[in-house]
């Protein structure tokens, strides 16, 4: 079975601080407002907010929602399209029936179906009257940009657009999004936004060979390009089950849930660019329904977050000239500054312990997470771990090899010690993050 | 004899903070350019670690200790200079200590980014003593500003950095890059205390990134400045060799140059390295570039002795090596009433600057700092010497580290021909090449400041209720060389002129702190620093 | 922490320095020095150097690697280690002491002060022996900052991003207050 999702978001250094200051620039300068009622614009920019069209439509360094922004997916690089009102490139001569098709049907201007690297496929829940405000976001409160939309490369037969008409027939629900018997208001909310706005199964739920969502496992984790969404269905193992609300609240606002698990990667992106605006009523509504997904359970035997560590790697190695683990050095000359000698993290340095990352059935993350470093903003916080791959400081980078000794290293020590990898899995994982 | 060939447009000799700056400005302007290092490179957490794994570490704490070893490599064809490589000459040792690796000394700076003052360029002119710079801060202001860009300096807008309380200055057309680091409880104590004297505290501009920053991480106090900053948060040469590196720069690690080469209408046609195995490899440029080191630059220069400069390269004047400079000081210790624990956060922040005033003209100015670092190890040690045991042990580390003092004053010293850096006679390195060899002394103005320094000390004791435990006044280094290829207009007295061009050969400059006129008190490289940014400039146009 | 597999089980059931000081102890120290040396400790002997070191120090939770290293350690720099721990055990025996802080006011002998001493400074220093045979067994573990700890990092593992600023309170307080001015 192909567990390859098909549209990780891909991840680039510089992105995220470029992605911001591309935020704070549209929330600093409103365009002239048609004659819009500005109650709708600004709800709409909350709905574009947390849709996050942001991190798929602007390219790194460019103008905000201008496109050009490269989602890799195993049949071929696809390019986001220029989503600002400009009449020529733009969307700035869609009808507002031409704008819904487009967010909700996948059809572009001229009948041109788009791939679902564009989630709409969970737009396809958005109510009327979000898009309704969406719309009159794009319309008056998003600065137009004439800029040519690049051409993708995928591959025949992907490439032939009708093919998605049947594609479509398979997962496109079209119907209306509405409350089901039995729920809450607040879960009826809750499973809009994350069906729907937030569209966290494109991530966390697998695609069937046929890149469509796995509906059996519905949100039971999968891997986006070279990181892992994970599972966080109600599984008591597998899942979030032993996440507090306090974490889930956490990590959604600031992207960090103490002795849980942190943000990294395409997550990392989402928290800097959705999350942490959402309203605390909207978090709690996601919380109140993630809290009502089915169990998916998977082959681990230990919740991810349960790993801490009974040894003292350092009393054992400290002032040895070789000590037998290569790992520790590695993790002592490039780690424990951060993350102290043991491991345990301190104030805004997460521990290795109780980590998601570290104790996850898959070094996925981990790897990724050493390779690229971390950065992501919530208010005015910025959290950065410098890179140690190829993209790091040359005095920080760190060989295949020396990546896999601190992994194996971390794994073991203080994370999930079934988990082992080698230095090809590192340059297969090197290889997915360099654009 | 090599048989490379090596070519470049620019030659730089060093790869540290100002070799680097220029080496990355002219890639990126899309010059072929050639760095040399005569150290290897090294990497983030070999240093730290074989830091942590050093039965006797460094600090600054204690001067005496720097001889002891250094987490940096010495390597028989590059030395460390911590050991007894420099041979001294004069009455007063000049043990400075500089490294020799890729991204140069900057690794173990205390990352102090001071701006000059307008009046430290006019000495002479307004006081009578030293010389003056033939450029004026105006002339540097634009570089200062994109040398705190470049190399990220955090600072304190809108204060008086002369230290005598009055409306900003240097006048900026900036604010600086990044915030200042919240103060500690020892800062705010100090500053609080003594401000309650008359005493104008005064926050250091420093290299340490307060928001993420070029790959920057956040300065997280791990009190471990000098000798590495652990996490990177706190700049070093090694950053601008990536960006150098990354825009097409060649950086050569392992690489002495031992001779440049002049032809007879003065143009420097070939600099010669060697390899660590002896190895001797020719360079051709347009343009060549020294930015070796105060100390290593004048050696550089004097070795280079030629059939159309038999004094040595850029010597005409016979000022090579001479007006050997730095901030000699002077260190009290105190010990408070109560306790201020020195040690948290950065290890420096706060100065008494006493740099403009009538005084000038019978005392050197000076820089007064406090220490925020804790020698742990260094009490311990002599408490278990002194059979200290038990609970007792405990206290006693706890009350030496929470109430004692550490003040260092840093001292202007006057450019004097005498002091110079001449060329070892009987001693040589692994490659048969001389070591420097320094001939130092202090004269009564630089004396005179120190009993205006300690008229200071004596009166802060006061303040703080506390009590003078030591006292050293035999010339602390303060590795803050400067005036070995000084700069003037007169190319008979002076190396370079006003553009750090040398006089004697168009397309040599020379890039660093030994081209400054005058030491002032302060730290130096962001002096350097923007000089460097300004000679790329000088190179960009022309080639 | 010592893991629980080393602790014999009468010491795992007593307190370790209980059990020290109801005169118990050293017992395999004696029969070490009688022996000779080998060149692997026996884990009892590494268990008796630890519980030594704790009344030495006034620690309660010393580590066994570390007692390990600082006891091979010091024997290759002290070959009589064996027999000055016997001879600082018996004073300490002797003297009836409840408490290390008992005992140096009660008056170790000269030589019992002196092996105290050595073994204090490598726990306190990390650092075993003397120039130029000097080795280094822990860095962020030597005991000597815990008397700092709380008010000051162990220099080069910082506590985070900007985080100082408020009064320090070192972990560590002592009844009477430290001002002798």
């Amino acid at each position: 079975m192909m567990r390859k999702t098909s549209f990780p978001r891909s991840t680039r250094a510089t992105l995220y601080l470029v992605a911001y200051s591309g935020v704070a620039a549209l929330m600093a300068t409103l365009p002239d407002a048609r004659a819009e009622d500005a109650g709708l614009v600004e709800k709409g920019r909350y709905i574009a907010t947390a849709a996050d069209c942001f991190a798929c439509h602007t390219s790194p360094g460019g103008k905000p929602f201008a496109g050009g922004y490269p989602i890799t997916t195993p049949v071929g690089t696809i390019y986001s399209t220029n989503i600002t009102p400009a009449p020529r490139t733009g969307i700035g001569n869609y009808t507002k029936a031409e704008f819904f098709d487009a967010v909700r049907r996948g059809v572009g201007h001229g009948n041109k179906r788009l791939y679902p690297a564009m989630p709409y496929t969970s737009y396809a829940g958005v109510t009327d009257s979000d898009m309704e405000a969406l719309y009159a976001f794009f319309n008056s409160a998003v600065a137009p940009v004439e800029q040519e939309n690049k051409p993708d490369t995928v591959r025949f037969p992907f490439n032939i657009r009708s093919g998605l008409v049947l594609w479509n027939w398979l997962y496109l629900d079209t119907r209306p999004f509405q409350a089901q018997p039995r729920e809450t208001p607040q879960i009826t909310h809750g499973r809009y936004l994350v069906n729907h706005l937030e569209h966290c199964g494109t991530c966390h739920t697998p695609r069937t060979i046929f890149m469509g969502p796995a509906s059996m496992r519905y949100l039971a984790g999968s891997s986006v390009g070279a990181w892992y969404a994970p599972n966080i269905t109600t599984d008591k193992v597998a899942g979030i089950a032993d996440w507090t609300d306090d974490d889930l609240r956490n990590y959604l606002k600031t992207g960090h849930a103490l002795n849980k698990g942190q943000a990294a990667g395409p997550m990392a992106e989402v928290v800097t660019n959705s999350t942490q605006f959402l309203t605390s009523n909207d978090v709690n509504a996601m919380i109140a329904y993630l809290r009502e997904v089915p169990a998916v359970a998977s082959d681990e035997k230990r919740s991810r977050t349960s790993y801490g560590t009974a040894d003292r790697p350092e009393d054992a190695a400290r002032g040895q000239a070789s000590p037998e683990d290569r790992g520790w050095k590695i993790f002592s000359g490039s780690c424990a500054s951060c993350h102290q000698a043991e491991g345990q993290g301190i104030n805004a340095y997460p521990s290795l312990t109780h980590n998601s990352t570290t104790g996850s059935p898959n070094a996925r993350n981990l790897v990724a997470t050493i390779l690229t470093g971390v950065e992501r903003r919530s208010g005015d916080n910025s959290v950065f771990m410098p890179a140690f791959g190829s993209g790091a400081l040359w005095v920080n980078r760190l060989s295949d090899q020396d990546i896999a000794d601190l992994s194996n290293f971390i794994l073991k020590t203080f994370g999930n010690p079934s988990v082992q990898v080698d230095a090809s899995y590192v340059a297969k994982q090197r290889a997915a993050l360099t654009p | 004899m090599s048989t490379e060939n090596l070519h470049a447009d620019v030659v730089i000799v060093g790869s540290g903070v100002c070799g680097a700056l220029i080496g990355a400005q002219l890639a990126k302007a899309g010059k072929s350019v050639l760095i040399l290092e005569a150290g290897p490179r090294v990497k983030r957490r070999d240093i730290v670690e074989t830091y942590r794994d050093a039965p006797v570490k460094l600090s600054l704490a204690n001067m005496k200790l720097q001889g002891a070893g250094s987490p940096f490599p010495s390597l028989p064809h590059a030395p460390s200079t911590y050991g007894d490589y420099l041979e001294q000459k004069g009455p007063v040792k000049y043990n400075t200590s500089y490294l020799r690796v890729v991204g140069g000394t900057t690794w173990h700076f205390g990352s102090a980014l001071w701006r000059l003052l307008p009046s430290e360029f006019k000495l002479n002119s307004l006081y009578g003593r030293g010389r003056d710079w033939p450029i004026g801060y105006d002339d540097l202001e634009k570089y200062y500003g994109l040398a705190e860009m470049e190399l990220g300096v955090s600072g304190t807008d809108d204060q008086d950095e002369s230290g005598a309380g009055g409306s900003p200055s240097p006048a900026r057309a900036a604010p600086y890059p990044m915030k200042q680091v919240p103060l500690t409880y020892m800062f705010r104590t100090l500053a609080e205390k003594l401000s309650a004297g008359g005493y104008n505290p005064v926050w250091e501009p420093h290299g340490r990134a307060t928001r993420p920053y070029n790959q920057r991480p956040v300065c997280a106090g791990n009190n471990n400045c000098n000798p590495v900053c652990p996490i990177g948060a706190k700049y070093d040469g090694s950053m601008h060799c990536d960006i150098a590196e990354n825009r097409g720069a060649v950086i050569m690690p392992n690489a002495v140059v031992y001779k440049l080469e002049d032809d007879d209408t003065g143009r420097i046609q070939a600099l010669w390295f060697k390899r660590p195995d002896g190895s001797e490899h020719k360079v051709t440029a347009k343009v060549f570039v020294v930015a070796a080191h105060t100390i290593e630059t004048p050696k550089l220069l004097l070795m280079s002795k030629t059939r159309h400069s038999p004094n040595g390269i850029a010597n005409s004047s016979d000022m090579v090596g001479r007006n050997l400079m730095d901030t000699t000081g002077i260190s009290v210790t105190m010990k408070t009433r109560d306790p201020v624990w020195p040690g948290q956060g950065p290890t420096e922040l706060l100065v008494f600057n006493k740099r403009e005033g009538d005084f000038r003209r019978n005392a050197a100015q000076y820089k007064i700092k406090v220490r925020n670092t804790t020698p742990v190890s260094q009490y311990a040690a002599t408490l278990l010497e002194q059979g200290v045991l038990g609970t007792e042990l405990d206290r006693r580390i706890q009350e030496l580290s929470a109430h004692t003092l550490a003040w260092a004053v840093d001292f202007e010293v006057l450019p004097d021909p005498a002091n110079r850096v001449t060329l070892s006679k009987t001693k040589f390195d692994a490659l048969g090449l001389p070591v420097p060899s320094l001939y130092y002394d202090l004269n009564d103005y630089w004396h005179a400041g120190t009993e205006l320094a300690m008229q200071d000390l004596n009166r802060f004791s006061q303040l703080l209720d506390a009590e003078i435990t030591k006292k050293n006044m035999k010339f602390e280094n303060r590795q803050h060389p400067s005036g070995t290829t000084i700069m003037g207009d007169n190319p008979r007295d002076s190396v370079v002129n006003r553009d750090c061009r040398a006089h004697d050969h168009p397309n040599l400059y020379i890039a660093g702190t030994s081209v400054m006129s005058a030491s002032t008190c302060m730290n130096p490289t962001l002096t350097a620093a923007a000089l460097s940014i300004r000679i790329a400039e000088r190179i960009q146009r022309e080639i | 922490m010592i893991p629980h597999s080393i602790v014999p089980t009468a010491l795992s059931q007593v307190s370790r320095r209980r059990f020290l000081l109801g005169g118990l102890a050293f017992g395999s120290m004696g029969a070490l020095a009688s022996h000779g040396l080998t060149n692997t400790p026996k884990a009892s002997d590494v268990t008796d150097f630890l519980i030594l070191s704790e009344f030495l120090t006034g620690r309660k939770n010393l580590n066994f690697t570390l007692a390990r290293r600082y006891y091979l350690g010091l024997r290759d720099q002290f070959p009589d280690l064996p027999d000055r721990i016997t001879n600082l055990s018996n004073d300490i025996h002797a003297s009836g002491t409840q408490t290390m802080d008992d005992y140096l006011s009660h008056g170790p002998t000269p030589d019992a002060r002196s092996t105290a001493t050595t073994i204090v400074s490598a726990w306190y220093l990390g650092v075993v022996g003397e120039d130029p045979k000097k080795k280094m067994i822990a860095y962020s573990d030597a005991l000597m900052f815990q008397a700092v700890a709380g008010a000051l990092v162990v220099p080069s593992y910082g506590a985070g991003p900007l985080a100082w600023g408020s009064r320090p309170e070192p972990y560590m307080t002592f009844k009477e207050a430290p001002d002798e001015h």
